[in-house]
C-alpha cells in the first residue's frame, strides 16, 4: 500500500521534467540521420499511441487500492513477481545510464568545456543519490520549481527564435520518404520511460489520473512539435547535420544584449537531468527494496549509485558496452515494461478475480 | 570492538531516563526550614532571611536579594506585623494572615521545599511560620530590566515601536495586550537541568492544531539541555530529528505584533525567560521574506517589495557564483562590452577570478564580524577602513579587479534585505563560488538543484517548509509571494496547518 503523497499537478510536473530532458537531446542521430521535420508527424502518431500504451498501467494501478505495479506483481505472480521487479529496477537504472550517456556525448562532443566530465558526472551521481534518498515527494516538489524556471527560459528562447524563423526552410512532409516517420516513432516510444514509472507513481498520486495523463500527453506532444518547428525554421537544412539541433538553435537566440542563451539552457537542462536521475534512482531502489525485503533504502540507493558510476565510467572505456545504448535495445525494454508486463498482469488480475467469483 | 565503541559514541546518546525528583514536605519547625535554605544557598550572599515574631509565633521572611520589589515587600510586612491578631495558636495565625491580612493578588501556598526554593529563585517572598507545614508565597518580583524599545534587528516604518525584552512576564503581557481573547493560552515549563529557565508556550486554543501543540510540548519536555541562556539554545530541539539543512524551520522575532500575527494564524510561539527573541513554529520559507510593514502598505507595493526581497535573495546567493562561472567558463553569455571591461580589470590581477572573489568575501566577512562586535563608533571606523581604504587600495594596487569588488558589494547589500537568512546565505554563496569556479554553470545548477531539493524535502511538524510555493496552493499564495488586500485576507484566515501538503 502506498500513501497518496503527491498531488496530480506534481505527478504531471515530474513526468514533464523527465520528458523534457529527453526531448532536448532529440536530433538526426536519434533517427538514423533522417530529416527531423517529418518527426512532427511522428510525434502526432506517438501522441495517439501513448494513449493506447498507458491503458494497461492506468487500469492496473487505478483500481488497486494504493498498490503499485510491484505489489500487484507479487500478488499475482508470487515469487516470479520478484523477477519482474528486478526487470523494472534494471530498466530504471538503464534510463539513468542512458541519460548520463547522452549528457556525456553532449558535453564532450558539442561544447567541449574546459571542465572534467568525470568530475561533473560523479558530482551529479552523488547529488542524485542524496536526492533520491529524500523520496519522491521531495523530488516532485523540487521539480515543480525547476520546471517553472525551465518553462520561463524556454518561453524566452522560443520567443527569440520565433522572430528569426524563416518559413522558406519548411519542406513538404515526407519529401525524402517515410523512413524518418518510423524512426521518429521508434525513437520517441523508446524514450517513454515515464509510462513504466507511472506504474509506481499512480498509486502515490492524489487526483484524477486520467485527466493528468491526457494533459501531460498534450503538453509533451505540443512541446515536441513546437521544438521541431522552431529548430527547422531557424536552422533549415543545418538541423539535419547537427548532433543536437535544439541546442544549436538555442545558441543563436538572443535577448537584447544577451546572446548565446544556450548556456542558460544547458544549466536548466542539468537541473532536469538531476531530477530525472534522482527520480529513476529512487524508483529503481524501490523495486529492489520490494524484491529483496525491506532493506534500508539508503544502502540500496548507495549501491545503485556505485553501479551508475561504474556504468558511466565503463561506457567510456568499452565500445562493446555502448550496445546497450542502441535505440532498439531500449525500445524493447520500454515496450516490455510500459505495455507488455502491465497488460499481462491486467489479464491475470482479471482472471484471478473471475476465479474468486466462481 | 573499536567499531562498537565508535558506534556507541556517535550514535547512542547518553540519555539517562528522566526520574521525577521526590519532593520533600516542609517541616513544621521554622529552624529546619531556615537550615534548608541556608544549606541550599551554601551561605550565599544574596539569600535574605528576616526573622521576626508575629503575635505569639516565630516567623521569617525569606527572599533573594535583587529579585524582589522592596517597597511592596515592606508594605506587606508592615501590614502583617502591625495587625492585631485574635488567634492564639500558629495554625489560626497562619489562616488569619493568609485569608484576612495580606489581601495580595499574587499570593499562593507551597507545601514542599523544592517548590518553595523555586519560588524564592524567581523572586517571590516566602513567609514561614513556625509550627506550619506550608509556606505563604508573595509574588513580589521586582528587578531592574531593559525598557521596552524598538528591536534594532527588525525595524519598522509603520508598525509598533515595541519590542520584546528579556523578562518573560513582560513579554507575555505584550502578547496578551494585543490579543485580548481568552482563547490565548500560555503554558509554563522549566527547561535546563542547571539553569531551570522558565519557558512559555503561547498559542490560541481554537486555532492551533492539537497534534502540533502536543509535538511541541513533547519536544520541549524531552529536551535534555543543561543550560538555557537564550532561545537559540532550544531552537534545535524544535527542528525535525536529523535535520542537517542550512535553513531553519523555526522562526525568530523580537516584535510582539509579528508574533501575534503568527499566533492568530495557528502557530505556536515559544518565549524564553532572559531572551528577547521569540521562537515561532511551524515556520515557512516564504516567511523569511515577510515584514510587518508589508501589512501596513498597499497590497501592490507590498507584493513588489516581496518580489524585490526574493530577487535580493537570489542575487546574494547566486550572483558571485554566476560571475565566477560565466567569466571562467561561459564568457559568451556576458554582453561583449561588459566582458571587455571585466577582462581588462581582471587581466592584470595576480589571482584567478574564483580566488579573487573568495578572498574579497573572506575579507568582507571578517570586517563584518569585527564591525558587529565593536562599539558603534569604532564599527563605523572599521566600515570606512574596510570599504574605502582596503577596497580602493586593493583595486589601485592591482590586486583585485574592480568588477569583483562591485559584485561582492552588491551581494553584501542584497543580503541585508533578508537579515534572518544571513547565515545560510553567506555559506551558500561560498559554495556557489566554488561550484562556479570549478564546474561552471553545470556546477552552479547542480548545486542549485540540490539546495532546492534540500529545501523542498524539509518539513517541520508535518507542514512542508516550501509551502505554498511547492506544494503549490493558490489560497496560500495570497499571503506568501503575493500580498493581497486586507479585505481578501480577512475573509478567510490562512492557517499554517492548512497549507498544501501538510499532514492535517
Amino acid at each position: 500500500m502506498n500513501k497518496k503523497i503527491i498531488s496530480l499537478p506534481q505527478f504531471i510536473v515530474l513526468l514533464m521534467v523527465n520528458r523534457l530532458v529527453i526531448s532536448m537531446t532529440f536530433g538526426p542521430s536519434s533517427i538514423n540521420g533522417n530529416d527531423i521535420w517529418d518527426c512532427i508527424i511522428s510525434s502526432a502518431v506517438v501522441f495517439l499511441l501513448t494513449f493506447f500504451m498507458v491503458i494497461p498501467v492506468t487500469i492496473l494501478c487505478k483500481n488497486s487500492d494504493g498498490s503499485d505495479i510491484l505489489d500487484i506483481n507479487e500478488y499475482t505472480l508470487g515469487k516470479f513477481g520478484k523477477i519482474i521487479s528486478i526487470i523494472y529496477s534494471f530498466y530504471f537504472i538503464l534510463v539513468c545510464t542512458y541519460t548520463l550517456f547522452s549528457f556525456k556525448i553532449f558535453v564532450e562532443n558539442v561544447i567541449n568545456p574546459p571542465i572534467s566530465f568525470p568530475v561533473l558526472s560523479t558530482t551529479m551521481i552523488i547529488f542524485a543519490c542524496y536526492a533520491s534518498s529524500k523520496g519522491i515527494e521531495s523530488i516532485s516538489r523540487c521539480s515543480s520549481i525547476i520546471l517553472f524556471f525551465i518553462v520561463f527560459l524556454l518561453a524566452l528562447i522560443g520567443f527569440s527564435l520565433f522572430r528569426v524563423t524563416d518559413f522558406t526552410n519548411f519542406k513538404p512532409f515526407f519529401y525524402d520518404g517515410y523512413e524518418s516517420l518510423t524512426d521518429g516513432i521508434i525513437f520517441m516510444i523508446s524514450r517513454m520511460s515515464c509510462i513504466p514509472a507511472m506504474g509506481l507513481l499512480i498509486p502515490m498520486t492524489n487526483g484524477n489520473i486520467k485527466k493528468g495523463i491526457i494533459f501531460w500527453n498534450i503538453l509533451v506532444f505540443s512541446l515536441m512539435s513546437v521544438s521541431i518547428f522552431l529548430v527547422v525554421g531557424v536552422l533549415g537544412d543545418l538541423s539535419s547535420v547537427k548532433l543536437f539541433p535544439i541546442y544549436t538553435a538555442t545558441s543563436v537566440s538572443k535577448i537584447s544584449k544577451f546572446e548565446n542563451l544556450d548556456s542558460l539552457y544547458l544549466g536548466l537542462w542539468t537541473s532536469g537531468i538531476f531530477i530525472k536521475l534522482s527520480m529513476f534512482l529512487n524508483l529503481s531502489s524501490e523495486c529492489l527494496r520490494k524484491s529483496f525485503g525491506n532493506k534500508s533504502n539508503k544502502i540500496i540507493i548507495f549501491l545503485l549509485g556505485i553501479i551508475l558510476f561504474l556504468t558511466n565510467t565503463f561506457s567510456k572505456i568499452s565500445n562493446s558496452f555502448k550496445g546497450i545504448f542502441n535505440v532498439k535495445f531500449i525500445f524493447f525494454f520500454t515496450i516490455l515494461t510500459a505495455f507488455v508486463i502491465p497488460f499481462i498482469l491486467l489479464l491475470l488480475k482479471k482472471r484471478s478475480k473471475k476465479i474468486v467469483r466462481i | 570492538m573499536i567499531l562498537e565503541d565508535i558506534k556507541k559514541f556517535f550514535l547512542e546518546s547518553k540519555k539517562e531516563p528522566k526520574q521525577e525528583k521526590k519532593k520533600t514536605k516542609i517541616d513544621k519547625s521554622l529552624k529546619k526550614t531556615i537550615e534548608f535554605f541556608q544549606k541550599e544557598f551554601d551561605e550565599g550572599a544574596d539569600l535574605i532571611i528576616r526573622q521576626m515574631k508575629i503575635s505569639c509565633s516565630d516567623a521569617a521572611i525569606i527572599s533573594v536579594d535583587g529579585m524582589i520589589d522592596k517597597d511592596i515587600t515592606n508594605d506587606i510586612m508592615k501590614s502583617i506585623v502591625n495587625f492585631e491578631y485574635k488567634s492564639s495558636n500558629s495554625k489560626d495565625l497562619y489562616d488569619e494572615i493568609k485569608d484576612k491580612i495580606s489581601a495580595f493578588p499574587d499570593q499562593s501556598e507551597v507545601f514542599t521545599y523544592e517548590d518553595a526554593l523555586n519560588m524564592a529563585l524567581i523572586g517571590c517572598a516566602l513567609l514561614v511560620i513556625d509550627g506550619q507545614d506550608s509556606i505563604i508565597v508573595f509574588g513580589v518580583q521586582g528587578f531592574a530590566m531593559r525598557a521596552i524599545s524598538e528591536p534594532t534587528s527588525e525595524k519598522s516604518q509603520r508598525g509598533s515601536r515595541e519590542g520584546f525584552n528579556e523578562v518573560l512576564k513582560s513579554n507575555m503581557t505584550l502578547i496578551r495586550r494585543r490579543i485580548a481573547n481568552p482563547k490565548l493560552k500560555f503554558e509554563m515549563m522549566q527547561l535546563g537541568s542547571t539553569t531551570r529557565t522558565f519557558v512559555s508556550i503561547c498559542y490560541m486554543n481554537d486555532r492551533v492544531e492539537p497534534e502540533i501543540l502536543n509535538e511541541v510540548r513533547k519536544r520541549l519536555q524531552n529536551c535534555d539541555i543543561k543550560s538555557v541562556s537564550t532561545s537559540g539554545c532550544i531552537s534545535p530541539y524544535l527542528e525535525e530529528e536529523g535535520d542537517l539543512s542550512l535553513f531553519s524551520s523555526v522562526g525568530l522575532s523580537e516584535r510582539p505584533d509579528s508574533v501575534c500575527g503568527k499566533i492568530v494564524e495557528g502557530r505556536i510561539a515559544v518565549l524564553v525567560d532572559g531572551s528577547p527573541t521569540v521562537l515561532i513554529v511551524p515556520y515557512l520559507f516564504v516567511e523569511y521574506f515577510h515584514n510587518i510593514d508589508d501589512y501596513a502598505m498597499k497590497p501592490y507595493f507590498a507584493t513588489l517589495n516581496r518580489f524585490f526581497k526574493f530577487l535580493a535573495f537570489f542575487i546574494s546567493v547566486l550572483l558571485p557564483g554566476f560571475y565566477v562561472g560565466f567569466s571562467t567558463f561561459n564568457p559568451e553569455l556576458i554582453p561583449s562590452e561588459l566582458l571587455n571591461k571585466i577582462s581588462l580589470a581582471n587581466g592584470s590581477t595576480p589571482f584567478s577570478i574564483m580566488a579573487e572573489t573568495l578572498l574579497i568575501h573572506f575579507i568582507y566577512e571578517i570586517m563584518r564580524e569585527s564591525g558587529l562586535r565593536l562599539p558603534q563608533n569604532l564599527g563605523h571606523a572599521v566600515s570606512i577602513v574596510g570599504g574605502l581604504v582596503v577596497g580602493d587600495a586593493a583595486v589601485n594596487a592591482g590586486l583585485i579587479g574592480a568588477p569583483t569588488i562591485m559584485v561582492v558589494a552588491l551581494t553584501a547589500i542584497s543580503t541585508f534585505v533578508i537579515p534572518n537568512l544571513y547565515e545560510p546565505i553567506s555559506l551558500l554563496r561560498i559554495l556557489f563560488i566554488i561550484a562556479g569556479g570549478t564546474l561552471g554553470i553545470w556546477g552552479i545548477m547542480t548545486l542549485f538543484s540540490v539546495v532546492l531539493l534540500n529545501l523542498c524535502s524539509k518539513s517541520n511538524f508535518g507542514v512542508p517548509f516550501t509551502a505554498p510555493i511547492s506544494p503549490f496552493g493558490l489560497f496560500g499564495m495570497r499571503d506568501s509571494i503575493l500580498r493581497t488586500s486586507w479585505k481578501t485576507l480577512s475573509k478567510n484566515r490562512n492557517r499554517v496547518q492548512k497549507m498544501p501538503g501538510s499532514n492535517y
